[in-house]
């Protein structure tokens, strides 16, 4: 019985896929949309990419073209792609959306720097339209300044020389040369107990993926880590597509149709959240191994993945059923499922990191949020960084839930057929 | 023995007495109509049939026994037509029978089987493959009453199944109908259509407010107007006050009196020509008067004073 209502249920859904697909798709959109945005598709699979940017630089003087040169070299050159413009040139880039921003060295800037003079400026014009780029630029230049007046303090009489040397407002004897270097070694010999070894230092690690064994270490996909939130959503939206189909049917009256024949109403509920399991399910299919083949996610942990999605999609179908239960027909159900479910979605950390929401609901909301459950629990699978019982114990969390909701649906929609509600 | 017997139903939604007392019953073979306009409590007394509103009081009895004491044994004896067309629009014509006759508790074989037999007898074989969105009214119509027949049911509850739908359709239902009806199906057929009901039902019941007013054959009830003329009097009878003439409520009842028609049922068996004479001796001055049976629709206008149609 409950294979023939799956069956009519999805022969209905193929031949009528359009608001199926729209949520298939949109998830897989979004995604591949703020990938590019934030360099996904950059050569290395699925990285935040090279960040492109303007150096201008106006002062033109050796110490910025050593600076110039620095950027395309060792690391750097890995994330860094400057690119050397006039100030208008590359304004123009900046607010085309072709560079992430433009660093601006103004005239004299070595002059003055060498001089001491205070109140000198390095100018960093973002792009409005990037986020992520420009704000890894703005603290690259908050280090470098923090150097060059470290720097500045401690060699200040040092630099004044040397502002002449490179300067070129005279031309210094070898010897004159040499005395500077003395000079500058001398001033380093002193300190340099607080610079070897420095007072503090850090350790760097890259730990290697759990299947290391089958191709080493697992590199950061942006892709990798929006879409469990954006899947987590959409599949919570096509739920609703699906479990909608049962005030549909009370609608064109085949479900009190349903109601004269000898199997009962409950089959016909019960069979709405099956139908809806296994949408879930096929959706996860599409956006989370498609999202692999179109995005080059290399899920590390299938096993994790593939539970994890039957817990969401049993959950899933248990929270539509309620909210099939307590709504009184299809036009509040059309307007209040979607606030609740982008609600659950927003507030689970699906579409934003949870660590940008507000603290309020960062700390008190959100890790109480089924949602929140499936994603941490995807993103520390795929990082790497989750224990097996971690996402053992969100799949589990959310099959029970799912599991007490479906009952509490039974037993309202047992309620509302007795006072012929749905009659 | 009746198929269906219905004891005092009674049905209220708020402070609305939907059904009030309803009681009828209806035998194996027989078409019973359930006549009365929309509201009048016709939906509501098949839903309490069809198990879909539980009595407030009274009893459904199915091939003797309550249906509330074993429903899914009565749900297996009956089959259900809707109003409304209930099927999926995405599947095709056989793939709704086949479904609904699986719901009934056939296997997929047997329901193959039986679609195939019923989309022969609906002549929809040639578009059985073709989605059920494609078809006309009728057609839909058509499958609609299938879908109630796959298991073959002693007892069919049809409500109104041929509203929406061209006369040529509409035969064509009513045919097949009284085909089931000779096979000795018990047919419960509610409608507001009176032409279908005096073509179909053995016997029929009228409901209005809820309550059944009269119950009977055709004859039976056009027993209940005193005879079998009825003289529709056109003329100025607003001001005029037909039972207080001499002798006139002897003969005649009034039926219905408008500012510009009068109808009245003769009383007494007698020549027709002598009712007439003392008619047109009234002191209003008639234009027109015209002679005919009653029907189905004076029997109503007797009964509740108004048109069945209004």
């Amino acid at each position: 019985m409950l294979v023939a209502l799956l069956a009519k249920d999805l022969r209905r859904a193929r031949r009528n896929p359009v608001p199926y697909l729209v949520q298939l798709c949109v998830p897989l959109v979004i995604t591949a949309l703020l990938g590019l945005v934030f360099g996904g598709g950059g050569s290395d699979g699925g990285g935040l990419g090279k960040i492109k940017f303007a150096v201008v630089d106006e002062d033109d003087s050796p110490l910025t073209s050593m600076l110039r040169g620095a950027f395309n070299q060792g690391e750097a050159g890995k994330y860094l792609q400057p690119v050397f413009l006039p100030r208008e040139e590359a304004l123009r880039q900046v607010t085309n959306n072709l560079l992430s921003a433009a660093f601006i060295i103004p005239t004299n800037f070595t002059r003055d720097y060498l001089a001491g003079r205070e109140g000198l400026k390095l100018m960093l014009v973002k792009n409005p339209a990037q986020s992520y780029h420009p704000a890894i630029l703005e603290e690259m230049l908050g280090a470098a300044v923090t150097g060059l007046n470290a720097l500045e303090r401690n060699f200040h009489e040092d630099l004044v020389d040397w502002r002449a040397v490179i300067a070129g407002e005279y031309r210094p004897s070898f010897r004159e040369v040499g005395d500077l270097l003395g000079k500058t070694g001398d001033r380093f010999e002193r300190i340099r107990h607080r610079l070897d070894p420095v007072p503090v230092w850090y350790e760097k690690e890259t730990r290697a993926a759990s299947d290391s064994g089958k191709g080493g270490g697992q590199t950061f996909s942006i892709f990798a880590y929006i879409l469990p939130g954006l899947a987590a959503m959409f599949l919570l939206f096509l739920a609703d597509v699906a479990m909608r189909d049962l005030h549909r049917e009370v609608r064109l009256r085949t479900f009190p149709r349903f109601c004269t024949l000898p199997p009962g109403p409950g089959v016909f509920v019960l069979s709405k959240v099956l139908f809806t399991f296994v949408i879930v399910l096929l959706g996860a299919a599409i956006i989370l191994g498609g999202g692999a083949l179109i995005f080059r996610i290399h899920w590390t942990q299938p096993l994790a993945v593939v539970t994890l999605s039957l817990a969401f999609g049993l959950f899933a179908g248990g929270l539509l059923a309620f909210l099939a239960a307590v709504m009184n027909g299809e036009k509040r159900a059309d307007v209040l499922n979607s606030m609740i479910l982008m609600g659950l979605g927003l507030a689970g950390g699906c579409a934003f990191p949870a660590q940008a929401l507000p603290t309020f609901l960062r700390d008190h909301v959100t890790p109480l949020l089924p949602p929140n459950w499936f994603v941490e629990a995807m993103r520390a699978a795929q990082s790497g960084g989750g224990e097996s019982a971690a996402w053992a114990l969100a799949a589990l969390k959310l099959t029970v839930l799912g599991l007490m909701l479906i009952a509490l649906a039974g037993w309202l929609f047992r309620r509302k057929l007795s006072r012929g509600e749905l009659r | 023995m009746a198929l269906l017997k219905t004891s005092n139903l009674v049905k209220t939604f708020g402070t609305v007495r939907a059904v009030d007392g309803v009681s009828f019953a209806v035998r194996a073979g027989e078409i019973y109509g359930l006549l009365g306009p929309n509201g009048a409590g016709k939906t509501t007394t098949l839903s309490m049939i069809a198990g879909l509103l539980k009595p407030d009081a009274g009893e459904v009895e199915v091939d003797g026994a309550s249906f509330w004491s074993d429903p899914v044994r009565a749900k297996r004896i009956m089959g259900v037509v809707p109003q409304e067309v209930a099927l999926y629009e995405e599947l095709s014509g056989r793939e709704n029978l086949e479904f609904w006759g699986r719901m009934a508790g056939l296997s997929a074989v047997e329901a193959r089987t039986r679609a195939g037999e019923l989309l022969a007898a609906l002549t929809l074989t040639d578009r059985a493959r073709d989605p059920l969105k494609t078809y006309s009214g009728g057609m839909k119509r058509r499958i609609n009453l299938g879908c109630a027949l796959l298991h073959r049911p002693r007892l069919l509850l049809l409500d109104e199944p041929t509203v929406g739908i061209d006369p040529q359709a509409r035969a064509n239902i009513l045919e097949f109908i009284r085909a089931l009806a000779a096979s000795g199906t018990a047919i419960l057929y509610t409608t507001h259509y009176l032409d279908e009901a005096e073509l179909l039902c053995q016997r029929m019941g009228i409901i209005d407010h809820g309550r059944l007013l009269a119950e009977g054959t055709l004859g039976e009830l056009q027993e209940r107007l005193g005879g079998d003329r009825l003289f529709v009097l056109e003329g100025e009878w607003e001001n005029a006050d037909p039972t207080g003439w001499p002798g006139f409520a002897e003969q005649f009842r009034v039926l219905q009196k408008t500012a510009r028609q009068l109808t009245v049922a003769a009383t007494a068996p007698r020549d027709p020509a002598d009712d007439l004479k003392q008619l047109l001796a009234l002191p209003v001055r008639v234009t027109n008067v015209t002679l005919k049976r009653p029907s189905l629709n004076d029997v109503f206008l007797q009964l509740t004073g108004r048109e069945l149609r209004e």
